[in-house]
Formats: C-alpha cells, sequence, structure tokens
C-alpha cells in the first residue's frame, strides 16, 4: 500500500544534491518526485524512484546517510477543491501531516503525505474510497 | 615612592634571592617527599634533596606531568595529614583531565597575600573597588581575587557569574575602579557597554583592568585599550598552583613579574624536555617554594613563553615571564574559558545518535568567539525527520553547555563524512578565529 521513499540527509554544501542525482542517473534509475527543504545547516532530500532498494544501496556503498521511509500516495482528480476534499477526513480524525508534496502525471495529481498513525490513515483512506497511487502505476505512466 | 611595594621580598637583590630559592627549594623537596607520589617517584629516580647544591641541580629532578596530577588526584600528592587540609580547589567539567589542589591554612594566607602582592603590583590603592567577573565555584580565580583583594584593603565585590548588564549595574551602582576578568569575555563587556550607550571611561569609575585565565596577545591588549580607554594588565597563573596570583604586569606592561621567592621558575623544549637558555621561548616549568599541602616539583604548565632577563625599570628584581599565547598541549581558549577537547569528545559519547569522530571549529561571530562541533548522526532513523533532528541538534548543544559553559553551535553531517574526508589527518580543533 506504502510508497517506499528515499530520505537522504545532506549537509549544506554546494554540489551536494548532483553527487546523489549521479549516482542514481548511471544505474538509470528513474526519479518520479523530489522534494527538498533546508535549514541552514543541512537538508533532506526525498526521493520516489524506480527502484528504491537498489537506489539505497547504491547510496550506501557512497556513504550516503539515507534510508526508506512509507509514505502514503494518493490520487487527486483534476479539480479545484479535490485535496481540500482529500485531507479533512484525516484533520477531523487528528492526524498530523508531517509532510507532504505534490506532483501531476498525464492528467493525474498526485500526493505523496507522511502521517501520523498511519493505521488510522489507511482505515479513512479505505472508508473514504480514496485512490491509492502505487510504486508500480506511477512508473507505468 | 613610598608604599610602592606590597613587601620587602619585591626588591630582594639576585643573590639574596637565589639564597631564598635555594633554601625554600630544599625545604620543598623534603616536604614533597611525605606524599606518596613523590616519596615513589624521588625513590625510582634515587635522588633526595642531600643532591641539591645549587638551583641548577632542580635539573636532576623528575618532571610532574599534568597526568601525573590526573592519575594521582586527587589525595596522592598531598604532601601533609588530610586535617591539616583546609581548602580544596579542582576544574569543572566533568571530562576535562582531573586537576585538584589542596591547600593548609598557611597556604591560604600566603596565596592572600601574593595575589595582594600581585593587585598593588598593577597599581591598585585601598580606595579602590573590584568587582570580579569570574565564576564562584570549584576553579579557584575567583576565591584568589577575594583573598588577596581583602588582604590588600580593597573593597571586593564578587560578582561572579551574572549576566553583562547586572555587571555594568554593579559598576554604576558602587563606582567599581577596577575590573578583575578573564580576557576572552572582553568583547562581550564591551558589546554591552555599546548596547547600553555607555561610554566606560566616561560614565564608569573604571580604571583599570586586569585580565587572567585566557592569554591575551599585544594586538589585541592594544585594541581593547583603544575602545575602552582603560589600561589592561594581563596576569598568569594556573589552577594547580596559585590561580591568580603568579604574575602580573607592572605600571611598565611589559612582561609579568612572576613571583619568585615563591616559583622557580624553568624553561624547556616541550619535545626534548631539554632545559633552554636564557630568554629563548619554551614550556614554563614551576616548582613552588612556598607551597605546604601540595608541593608540585617541576610542574610542566603546558604554557609557552620566554623568560625576561632584563631589569625592569619598576624596580622590582623578580624576573618577567612574556605572553603565554600558546600551548604545548591540546587545550584552547574561548570565550575566557580554558576547554580540553576530551570534554566534547566525552560528551558526544554518550549521545547515541551521533558518531565519536567530530571536529571543533572555533570561529569569530561579531567579535565573539563561536564553538562550532561538527560531528556525524549515525542514527539512520533521524533521517527522515526534521523535527528529530533539532532535537538532536538541542541535546547536545544543551549537554555541551553543560560540561564546559559554552553555548555552542552544532554542526550535524552525514554518517561516514569524517571517513570520506580521511578523519586521521583532519586536525580535531580548527582555530579561524580572525586575529586582530
Amino acid at each position: 500500500m506504502s510508497i517506499k521513499q528515499l530520505s537522504i540527509f545532506l549537509e549544506n554544501k554546494s554540489g551536494r544534491l548532483n553527487e546523489v542525482l549521479d549516482v542514481l542517473g548511471e544505474k538509470k534509475i528513474n526519479i518520479a518526485a523530489l522534494s527538498v527543504a533546508d535549514t541552514s545547516e543541512y537538508g533532506i532530500l526525498r526521493l520516489i524512484v524506480s527502484d528504491p532498494v537498489e537506489a539505497v544501496n547504491l547510496l550506501k556503498n557512497k556513504n550516503f546517510s539515507v534510508n526508506l521511509t512509507d509514505v502514503i500516495g494518493l490520487e487527486t482528480p483534476p479539480e479545484a477543491g479535490s485535496l481540500a476534499k482529500i485531507l479533512k477526513p484525516f484533520a477531523e480524525a487528528n492526524i498530523s501531516i508531517e509532510y507532504m508534496y505534490a506532483f501531476t502525471m498525464k492528467d493525474k495529481g498526485i500526493v505523496v503525505m507522511r502521517t501520523s498513525n498511519r493505521q488510522l490513515a489507511f482505515k479513512i483512506i479505505e472508508e473514504k474510497k480514496l485512490k491509492i497511487i502505487t510504486l508500480e502505476e506511477i512508473f507505468k505512466f | 615612592m613610598e608604599g610602592q611595594f606590597w613587601d620587602s621580598m619585591e626588591t630582594l637583590s639576585r643573590d639574596e634571592l637565589k639564597k631564598l630559592q635555594l633554601f625554600r627549594l630544599k625545604d620543598t623537596i623534603r616536604r614533597a617527599a611525605s606524599s606518596l607520589f613523590y616519596r615513589s617517584k624521588f625513590k625510582q629516580h634515587q635522588i633526595t634533596a642531600d643532591a641539591l647544591h645549587s638551583l641548577e641541580d632542580i635539573q636532576h629532578f623528575p618532571f610532574t606531568t599534568r597526568q601525573d596530577l590526573s592519575t594521582h588526584y586527587p589525595f596522592g600528592i598531598l604532601s601533609i595529614e588530610r586535617s591539616e587540609v583546609v581548602r580544596f580547589h579542582s576544574s569543572t567539567g566533568a571530562y576535562a583531565p582531573k586537576k585538584g589542589i589542596f591547600y593548609s591554612r598557611d597556604d591560604l594566607s600566603s596565596w592572600a597575600s601574593i595575589v595582594a602582592r600581585s593587585f598593588n603590583t598593577a597599581g591598585l590603592v585601598t580606595t579602590d573597588i573590584m568587582q570580579v567577573m569570574t565564576d564562584f565555584g570549584l576553579h579557584p580565580t575567583s576565591h584568589g581575587c577575594e583573598l588577596g583583594g581583602e588582604e590588600l584593603g580593597l573593597l571586593v565585590i564578587p560578582a561572579g557569574n551574572i549576566s553583562m548588564h547586572r555587571h555594568i549595574q554593579l559598576m554604576k551602582e558602587l563606582g567599581t575602579t577596577v575590573l578583575y576578568l578573564p580576557a576572552g569575555i572582553l568583547p562581550s563587556l564591551i558589546d554591552a557597554f555599546y548596547e547600553l550607550n555607555l561610554n566606560p571611561s566616561v560614565d564608569t569609575e573604571l580604571r583599570l583592568l586586569i585580565v587572567g585565565e585566557s592569554p591575551l596577545n599585544e594586538e589585541e591588549k592594544k585594541k581593547y585599550e583603544n575602545i575602552l580607554r582603560i589600561p589592561i594588565h594581563r596576569s598568569y597563573g594556573i589552577l594547580e598552583i596559585n590561580s591568580p596570583g603568579m604574575a602580573i604586569e607592572c605600571e611598565q606592561q611589559q612582561g609579568m613579574h612572576i613571583w619568585e621567592d615563591y616559583y622557580l621558575i624553568e624553561i624547556i623544549d616541550p619535545q626534548t624536555l631539554k632545559n633552554l637558555p636564557a630568554g629563548e621561548w619554551g614550556e614554563l616549568v614551576i616548582t613552588t617554594l612556598n607551597q605546604e599541602a601540595m608541593p608540585l616539583i617541576r610542574y610542566q604548565t603546558g604554557d609557552i613563553t620566554r623568560i625576561i632577563e632584563e631589569p625592569c625599570p619598576c624596580g622590582r628584581t623578580h624576573r618577567r615571564i612574556d605572553n603565554t599565547t600558546r600551548r604545548s598541549d591540546e587545550l584552547f581558549f574561548i570565550q575566557g574559558r580554558a576547554l580540553y577537547p576530551s570534554q566534547i569528545a566525552e560528551t558526544l559519547k554518550r549521545v547515541p545518535e551521533v558518531g565519536d569522530n567530530y571536529v571543533i571549529y572555533l570561529d569569530t561571530v561579531d567579535n565573539n568567539d563561536q564553538l562550532i562541533v561538527e560531528v556525524e548522526v549515525v542514527d539512520n532513523l533521524y533521517l527522515d525527520n526534521y523535527g528529530k533532528l533539532e532535537c538532536l541538534t538541542k541535546n547536545i548543544s544543551s549537554r555541551i553547555f553543560e560540561e564546559t559553559k559554552i553555548q555552542p553551535k552544532i554542526k550535524l553531517v552525514q554518517n561516514n563524512y569524517f571517513l570520506e574526508q580521511n578523519y586521521k589527518n583532519l586536525k580535531q580543533v580548527v582555530d579561524r578565529r580572525k586575529k586582530v
């Protein structure tokens, strides 16, 4: 159900991001989505890639601090207000969203998020019949 | 000038001074031999006080190292009965090499006297009001200032570790004329005057500053004197013997008179441990001549300086030592405090989420010293959460503050970061501070 996301710790130094991208590029690993926020000293690079397990191994061999995190991918219909509608039940159930980012594929919007209380989150997804998206689907587009 | 000197010892002729030194040295060696540590050390080197015929014969005696002090801490070097001891002082950090010193009743009064002599030498008089800005507690300096200041008849304000603004309030309220402070906090004192829109030489009664604890080079001293428009006298003392009180600048401000009736001084090459000719730079080695509870023989201070042999125009016959701006070991000074890298290392060992390797950077930020500790995050569970990383940073920072009383900046780097940079070749402490 979950998507395996790569989380990579990057110290704030120019060229660090490029080094990561080079390692993945060389092995033809595709990147569907990427998010990086930074504090003044370091950043966490989050990636959705075509082969997360292989990517982790490659990066670990290059001494990067990397791990896999389970995140939830949801499809949002291409219409105004759809994301608000999707997120509302989560808020009502007091589930907090640690972080999220979004991207579009063809005409579909996709949000990736990390929430507290994942069990409850999945229950809500089931009840509200929200459309979960998997890694395979992302890379099938 | 009448009353210029504190006591007649200050102007003793060199010959008389040397005679007194030899007499006290023999006595010191005998007394030291009643401690467990020196008894076995002398035996091992097959040496006794009888081997002393001249002051130069001290060179046949073994050195005492900082390691010896740690190994035999706390009671091993004590030369008198424990019931005769009245005071103990030590370093404050939990993970600094342990050093402790005991004083007998007589030690306290001779300490008071040598500090009074020092303050008198800097030009303080009974009408002066001295505010002591070093911490009161385990470390001896503040207590020594209090003892010596009162002995001289000053009004002593034991202000200690209070905010800079409260310090300045006190100066205004009481009309403080003299400050005793670590050289390293001069920048924050100046900042505080600036914030309060005060000109210290006009808006306060301050007329003289005595700095100790951390070294102050000539250029920095000139700079601060220009900003403050108040003369600064440097002083020297070490926790293991007397701090403050061992040496101080007279009105000439050309080196610090070290009190040779209390201390026998040598300069050695820190690598070869050979005595160096007069005037050369090397490690200061001290044999105490007037300590009863815990005499130290040929103690390697770690401070690099030189002896100024030329007589001083002030008339004191005790020779002067130059600035001690370097160390022969890894000790470093920041914000007026002395730190060992081991204090950072031991603190980091107690934080499981980070590695044992680290690099310390010393920077200048807005004219103030900043301590930066770079350390690897080894727990991968921390990698996807800014909140957790933030907590980790705060945790490390408060632990280092607990140990060192310095607020550090923590720089987290990825696991194996140091491996890539060939950690063994990295310097543990990188001093990037702006030199004046």
